[in-house]
C-alpha cells in the first residue's frame, strides 16, 4: 500500500470560491474560500486521511472531487481525464467508480425509499443487475454490509443510525466503485458503533480493493484508518505524509498544534501543548501572507507577507510552511537538524 | 413499492411476522383510519351525485313557477324553494355536476402545471428560478377574476373556458408551494447522493423530490377545490361562466344571495354543499397523506 503505487486521482490547485452577495443588487462584494489553492494525490489502494477543524474545507474539497459542488478553479483528473471537463455520459461512468458516503446517516436516505428499492434503482439505471440478478446481487451486498436480508424491504427510518451507515455503504458499494470518499462517516455514531463502521470499511477496503479518500475532524479515526494523511487548515492543504510520519515527526506548527490537543490516557505523561491562540481567521477575509501567520508560534516576518509554498522536506512529507522553504531547508538537512530545531525551539 | 417477499430467516432478532407490501400495508392503514374514511365516502357520494344527478332529483331542478317563490323547507321541497320557485335540493343535484367538475379539474390542471414549474424553478435555483419566478409574480399580481375575464373574452361562454380561465390563474400557487419544497429538499444529503448516483435532473426532480413534497401537495390541493367552485360563481354572476339553463353551487349562490335575509335556505343550502365537499376531500387528502408516508407504517 507504499507510494510506489500509481495516483488513482489527481487533484491540482483546486479551488473554490463561495460568491458573498450584498447591496441592492445582490452584487458580489467577497469570496469566501473554502478550498485555496489545494493539490494532492490519491494513490490506488490506499486511505488518504484529510483532517481539519469545522469549516476548514475538507467537506467542500470531497464534494467538489465529485462535482457535487461546482469548482472555481483547478482540475481533479481521474485515470488521465479531468473530470470537470466531462460529459453528462462520462460524468455517469465517472460515477460508477467513485462514490461517496456522507456524515449524516439520517439525512442521505430517502424517506420514501426502501434500502431493496433504493439498490434496484442505482442497478436499473446503470445497467448493472435487473430481476433475479438484481436480488442476487442486493443480498450479497446486505451480507457484505452486515445487515440481514431482512432488511431489504425496510425504509431508512426503520433503522438506527449504525444501520443506516451501513445502507449508505452499501449505496455506495452497489456500483462497484474503485475510489470512495468518505465524508465523515463516523461523526455522528456513537463510539461503540464507529469502530464497527471503521472496521467494517477497512475489512472492506482490503476485499474489494477500495481506495479510500477519508475526511474526517477526528484524529484518532484518522490515525486508525488511514496510510497517509493531509491535514487542512483555512481552505490550504498544509502537510500531507504517511500517517506514522505525520504522528511522530510532524512538521508543520498547525499540524504539530492539532496533535499537542489529542489526550493522552498517562497521568505522568507531561506534555507541553502548543496551545493556539485566538480563532481561526474567516475565510472570507484571510490573513495576508501564510493563513496560519496569525496564530503560529513560530511566525516569521516573512511569513506575514508571503505564501509559503508546498515543498517536499522528506520524501513523500509534503510541508506548506516558510520554516522550511530553500534557505533554511537545505541548512537543516545539512546538520541533520530538522526536527530536533523545531523541538528545542524555545518558542514552543 | 414493490418489495414483498422480506422472508423470515431463522436469524436472531428477525421480524416475528412477515413485513407485508407497502402497498397492502397503506390499504389497511387507510382502513383503519376513519377520518379518511368518512372523507373517502363523501367524495364517492358527492362523485356519484354528479354522474347521476339528473336520474334523482326530487323535482325538475329547472321548472320554474313563481307563485311557489321561496318557500320555506317542508316535506314536498326539503331544502326550500329559490326565487323562482325551484327546488332547492334539485338544484343543488343538478348542480354538483358543473360545480364538482370546475372544481376538480382546475385543480387537478393548476397542479399539472404548477408542481413541474416549482420543482424546476426550486431545483436548478439561480438565474433559472429568478425568471420563472418573476413570471409567476407577474400572474399572481394580475387580478385574478380580471384575467379570467379577459379569456372568458377572448374564448366565449361555456364551462370549459372557466375551467381554462380559472386553472390559469390559479397554477401559481402551487409553484411557489413547490418550489419552496423543492428548494429545501435538494440540499438533502440523499439527493445529493441521487446525483452522486449519475441520476440526471429529471429523475431526481420527479422520483427523489416530489414524492418527498407530497404531503404538502395534497394537503394544498384538497383545501384548494373550495376557490374554483366559488369563483366559478362569480363568474357566472358576471354572465361568464354557467348560462341560465345550467346549475352550479356557486351561480345558485350568488343570485339567490340578496334574498338571505328572508329566505336563507335558498344560499345556505348550495354553500353548505361546497363546505361539505371541501370537508370530505379535506379528510381524504389528510387520511391520503398520513397513509402514503412509509413513516407513519407501523
Amino acid at each position: 500500500m507504499e507510494s510506489v503505487q500509481k495516483p488513482l486521482l489527481k487533484v491540482d490547485q483546486l479551488k473554490k470560491y463561495y460568491p458573498i452577495k450584498g447591496g441592492v443588487l445582490s452584487r458580489v462584494i467577497g469570496q469566501v474560500k473554502a478550498v485555496d489553492d489545494i493539490s494532492f494525490e490519491v494513490f490506488e489502494g490506499e486511505t488518504l486521511g484529510l483532517v481539519g477543524e469545522s469549516g476548514c474545507g475538507k467537506t467542500t474539497t470531497g464534494k467538489t472531487i465529485l462535482r457535487l459542488v461546482k469548482h472555481t478553479e483547478g482540475s481533479v483528473t481521474y485515470q488521465g481525464k479531468n473530470i470537470f471537463d466531462l460529459t453528462k455520459k462520462g460524468m455517469r461512468e465517472f460515477y460508477k467508480d467513485v462514490q461517496i458516503i456522507f456524515q449524516d446517516p439520517y439525512g442521505s436516505l430517502n424517506p420514501r425509499q426502501t434500502v431493496g428499492d433504493m439498490l434496484r434503482e442505482i442497478m436499473k439505471f446503470h445497467n448493472i443487475a435487473r430481476g433475479e440478478e438484481a436480488e442476487k446481487k442486493i443480498k450479497e451486498l446486505m451480507k457484505m454490509v452486515g445487515l440481514s436480508e431482512w432488511h431489504i424491504g425496510r425504509y431508512p427510518h426503520e433503522f438506527s443510525g449504525g444501520q443506516r451507515q451501513r445502507v449508505g455503504i452499501a449505496r455506495a458499494l452497489c456500483l462497484d466503485p474503485k475510489l470512495i470518499i468518505c465524508d465523515e462517516p463516523v461523526s455522528a455514531l456513537d463510539v461503540s458503533i464507529q469502530s464497527q463502521i471503521l472496521n467494517l470499511l477497512k475489512e472492506l477496503q482490503q476485499r474489494l480493493n477500495l481506495t479510500y479518500l477519508f475526511i474526517a475532524h477526528d484524529l484518532s479515526v484518522v490515525k486508525h484508518i488511514s496510510d497517509r494523511v493531509g491535514v487542512m487548515y483555512l481552505g490550504k492543504l498544509v502537510e500531507i505524509t504517511k500517517t506514522d510520519e505525520l504522528f511522530e515527526v510532524p512538521l508543520h506548527p498547525y499540524t504539530r498544534a492539532l496533535l499537542s490537543a489529542i489526550p493522552i490516557a498517562d497521568v505522568d505523561h507531561s506534555s507541553i501543548k502548543a496551545i493556539l491562540k485566538g480563532d481561526v481567521p474567516s475565510p472570507s477575509n484571510p490573513p495576508k501572507g501564510c493563513v496560519f501567520h496569525t496564530r503560529c508560534p513560530e511566525c516569521m516576518e516573512i511569513c506575514k507577507k508571503e505564501l509559503p509554498v508546498m515543498r517536499e522536506v522528506k520524501p513523500g512529507h509534503f510541508v506548506y510552511c516558510h520554516l522550511y522553504n530553500e534557505e533554511m531547508l537545505d541548512e537543516n538537512v545539512k546538520n541533520n537538524t530538522l526536527y530536533n530545531k523545531i523541538e528545542k525551539n524555545p518558542k514552543n | 413499492m414493490t418489495v414483498k417477499d422480506a422472508k423470515v430467516s431463522s436469524e436472531i432478532g428477525a421480524p416475528i411476522k412477515t413485513s407485508t407490501s407497502f402497498r397492502d400495508d397503506a390499504i389497511r392503514r387507510f382502513k383503519k383510519n376513519p377520518t379518511a374514511i368518512i372523507g373517502l365516502i363523501i367524495a364517492i357520494v358527492f362523485v356519484l351525485i354528479a354522474i347521476f344527478g339528473r336520474y334523482i332529483t326530487p323535482h325538475d331542478p329547472f321548472a320554474q313557477n313563481i307563485v311557489n317563490s321561496h318557500q320555506a323547507p317542508s316535506a314536498e321541497h326539503w331544502l326550500g324553494t329559490d326565487f323562482f320557485g325551484r327546488d332547492v335540493l334539485s338544484r343543488i343535484i343538478v348542480g354538483a355536476r358543473i360545480s364538482l367538475l370546475v372544481g376538480i379539474s382546475v385543480i387537478t390542471i393548476r397542479a399539472a402545471i404548477g408542481i413541474p414549474y416549482g420543482l424546476i424553478a426550486g431545483y436548478y435555483g439561480g438565474k433559472v428560478e429568478m425568471v420563472m419566478m418573476r413570471i409567476v409574480d407577474a400572474v399572481i399580481s394580475f387580478p385574478g377574476i380580471i384575467l379570467a375575464m379577459a379569456i372568458m373574452a377572448v374564448r366565449g361562454q361555456g364551462i370549459e373556458n372557466v375551467i381554462l380561465a380559472l386553472s390559469i390563474t390559479g397554477w401559481p400557487m402551487f409553484a411557489r408551494l413547490v418550489r419552496g419544497e423543492a428548494m429545501s429538499l435538494k440540499e438533502r444529503e440523499y439527493v445529493q447522493a441521487s446525483r452522486a448516483l449519475g441520476y440526471n435532473d429529471g429523475k431526481i426532480m420527479f422520483q427523489h423530490i416530489l414524492p418527498n413534497c407530497l404531503a404538502t401537495i395534497i394537503v394544498y390541493a384538497t383545501m384548494g377545490i373550495a376557490t374554483p367552485i366559488l369563483a366559478e360563481a362569480g363568474l357566472s354572476f358576471l354572465g361568464l361562466g354557467a348560462t341560465a339553463e345550467q346549475a352550479t353551487w356557486g351561480f345558485q349562490m350568488s343570485i339567490e344571495r340578496q334574498y338571505l335575509r328572508y329566505a336563507w335556505w335558498s344560499v345556505t343550502f348550495p354553500g353548505m354543499a361546497v363546505m361539505i365537499v371541501v370537508l370530505g376531500f379535506n379528510l381524504l387528502g389528510d387520511g391520503l397523506r398520513d397513509v402514503l408516508d412509509p413513516r407513519m407504517k407501523e
